[in-house]
């Protein structure tokens, strides 16, 4: 309907229109569903009717007409790759059949859909980077929750169909310039990067970005040659989707604009103020939101700079300790790591900081990287007329607005960008070959090596899900073996009369089923976690003000150590009857959930009870 | 160097270059190797 509305529907193949219609939906989705959070009509009839709505626009592709020459038969090698690509999607589909696993997911990802519909309508969730972020996203796994009747298969499933969006766009989007057999190895690649396996299945946002860096890069290719407002209108489209899916999508505004307005001559006004416009109304919602709530648009980073006062939820003391935590994070990579070396550094030799190896971006673009400089240098007077020249323009603007502001340097946050930049070095690549046709062995060979790695991490990431679907596992038996300390949530999951748990482990939050707070030090000022700031009488105000009733911790409290910590206030506040330890539960620990060999250990959790008669802190 | 000369030159550095990376990509993930090496062979 989108595309309809924007006069692009008709000109563009059918492959195109399907990708572009399921990434603007799964935007209008989210978007709406915004809207009808803050109104409270968070019901599955209002769900059933919205996506049914949305959904009937796919007649509108039924009515396109049918190409008159039926396509060329698939060769050896691309029945090969779509071979590669069923492998890959069977692997996710079998991650979507069992529980969720992933940390970030059970934390907040998949927490804060679940927690709104509870509640029946959204709600300010007042923790800093995980709660009261753009969640446009998460504001899709809202429309499945309620679409599935709050089954959590609902939400495996729609991650899983979801997560493959992009490369379904990606595929659309090389066809533009490359055959059938590198559009597809591209789609292959991507689909299997390590960052992909980890991130598409579970309910991780930047696989799903990249859609909407895809909606904007459709746009740039197309807005020059266009005699209306519809390619303008998918760059904002594009960007202020992103913006409204994380904070780094405003980076990516600023990146979009400034290529379109660096690519429209005269034009440059209307065009930047139609995207503007555009991306204004599709993405700023949650700024206003968190503005409406705290007075900080991207709470709760313009605290200091806006000169805004202490409140419950924030203070200056807050933004210190936030300030020293995101310079420290700023910090962990040298000046010459981010500005010379990152892509080498996050392929071959990556810090603790940047997060790659495991959940990296593969090998592949540096492999082809001379291939494709050498095919830049060939063409680099073709370069400027490039069709896809503004949307690398974009592509690289920013990459370098997130090295600058950034913050955290995982290389997976580069994730929504990588399709265009696989794009660009898989074109570049191929016009090298097109000059020095003896280079196709390199680049094939690249493109073999990259394939054959990434499929081999397939294997190793399916195997636990392979083995539940096989029944290898129950329900809770998976559990344990792929969420640290998970027994601890099944046993509590068993008693009656719980009221409000707090959790100094945010992988719990999903799966336990009594209402629970997490209580990260320095992200909430609800509960005062930071070590050195933590006194038993304060903790106990603050669990009572919260209704508190048990918590559930780890033992040593890892997350907060040391003297004055809620590690020693648990301990003195048990000392002194006000808390009554009703178990211990050993568990094993384990580095990875993908590779059992990398080793282990053992985790001690205690379960409290708050004792509200006895406590000699009553009276403070 | 002979155009011939030349092309075979390019091709054999960049297939060196490909093979470099791709080793030394496989290289940062030695211990994992190594481990299932062990498990598989053991």
């Amino acid at each position: 309907m989108a595309l309809s509305i924007t006069r692009l529907l008709p000109d563009r193949p059918i492959i195109e229109n399907l990708a572009l219609s399921f990434a603007i939906g799964f935007g209008l989705v989210g978007w709406l569903f915004f809207w009808l959070g803050t109104l409270g009509l968070y019901s599955p009839i209002v769900a059933w009717i919205v996506c049914g709505v949305l959904a009937g626009g796919v007649i509108l592709l039924w009515r396109q007409p049918v190409p008159a020459a039926s396509p060329a038969p698939f060769s050896q090698w691309q029945w090969l790759l779509l071979g590669l690509i069923a492998l890959a999607l069977g692997a996710d589909f079998l991650e979507a059949l069992a529980p969720p696993v992933e940390a970030d997911s059970l934390a907040y990802h998949f927490q804060l859909p679940k927690q709104f519909i509870a509640q029946g309508r959204l709600m300010f969730e007042p923790r800093a980077l995980d709660g009261a972020i753009p969640l446009l996203v998460q504001m899709t796994y809202v429309a499945a929750l309620l679409l599935g009747g709050g089954e959590e298969m609902a939400l495996t499933l729609w991650t899983f169909i979801s997560g493959w969006g992009a490369g379904l766009l990606l595929y659309a989007f090389a066809r533009r310039w490359l055959d059938r057999s590198w559009s597809l190895a591209l789609l292959a690649l991507f689909q299997t990067l390590p960052a992909m396996l980890y991130g598409a299945g579970s309910g991780q946002v930047e696989p799903r970005l990249a859609m909407f860096v895809l909606i904007a890069a459709f746009g740039l290719v197309e807005f020059r040659h266009s005699r209306h407002w519809g390619p303008v209108m998918l760059i904002g489209l594009g960007a202020g989707f992103f913006a409204a899916g994380k904070y780094t999508g405003l980076l990516f505004v600023a990146a979009a604009g400034l290529a379109l307005l660096l690519y429209s001559g005269r034009g440059w006004l209307k065009n930047g103020l139609v995207c503007g416009g555009v991306a204004l109304l599709a993405g700023f919602q949650w700024y206003g939101w968190n503005a409406y709530h705290t007075g900080d648009p991207v709470f709760p980073l313009l605290f200091t700079a806006l000169g805004l006062q202490d409140s419950a939820l924030w203070d200056a003391d807050y933004a210190a300790t936030m300030a020293d935590y995101l310079g420290f994070r700023q910090a962990q990579i040298d000046w010459w790591q981010r500005w010379l070396a990152y892509p080498v550094l996050a392929t071959l030799l990556p810090t603790y900081a940047m997060e790659a190896g495991r959940v990296g971006l593969g090998p592949y673009m540096l492999m082809i990287a001379p291939m494709a400089g050498a095919g830049v240098w060939r063409f680099r007077h073709r370069l400027k007329s490039s069709t896809l020249a503004p949307a690398a323009l974009m592509a690289v603007l920013f990459y370098g607005l997130w090295l600058a502001f950034g913050g955290i340097p995982k290389v997976r946050h580069l994730l929504p960008i990588l399709p265009v930049f696989l794009v660009c070095l898989a074109l570049a690549a191929h016009k090298a070959v097109d000059a020095w046709p003896r280079l196709r062995h390199a680049t094939t060979l690249a493109m073999v090596l990259s394939l054959a790695v990434n499929i081999a991490v397939v294997g190793f990431f399916a195997r636990p899900y392979i083995a539940f679907a096989l029944g290898g596992f129950d329900r809770n038996g998976f559990l344990e073996n792929n969420v640290n300390g998970y027994p601890a949530v099944a046993w509590l999951n068993e008693q009656p009369d719980i009221g409000k748990v707090l959790l100094t482990y945010r992988a719990f939050r999903f799966h336990l089923r009594p209402d629970n707070f997490y209580a990260f030090p320095g992200v909430q000022k609800q509960i005062e976690a930071r070590p050195g700031r933590v006194e038993p009488a304060l903790l106990w105000r603050q669990m009572k003000e919260l209704s508190i009733s048990h918590i559930l911790t780890d033992r040593p409290v890892s997350m907060s150590l040391g003297p004055k910590s809620m590690d020693t206030a648990i301990r003195e506040l048990a000392g002194n009857d006000c808390l009554v330890r009703l178990k211990e539960i050993q568990t094993p620990w384990r580095t990875s959930r993908t590779l059992a060999t990398l080793g282990g250990g053992q985790l001690w959790f205690d379960v409290w009870r708050l004792n509200l008669e006895n406590c000699s802190f009553n009276e403070d | 160097m002979t155009g011939s000369g030349r092309s075979t030159l390019t091709l054999t550095l960049a297939g060196v270059w490909v093979v470099i990376v791709f080793v030394l990509y496989l290289w940062q993930f030695k211990p994992i190797i190594l481990s299932l090496t062990d498990r598989l062979f053991s």
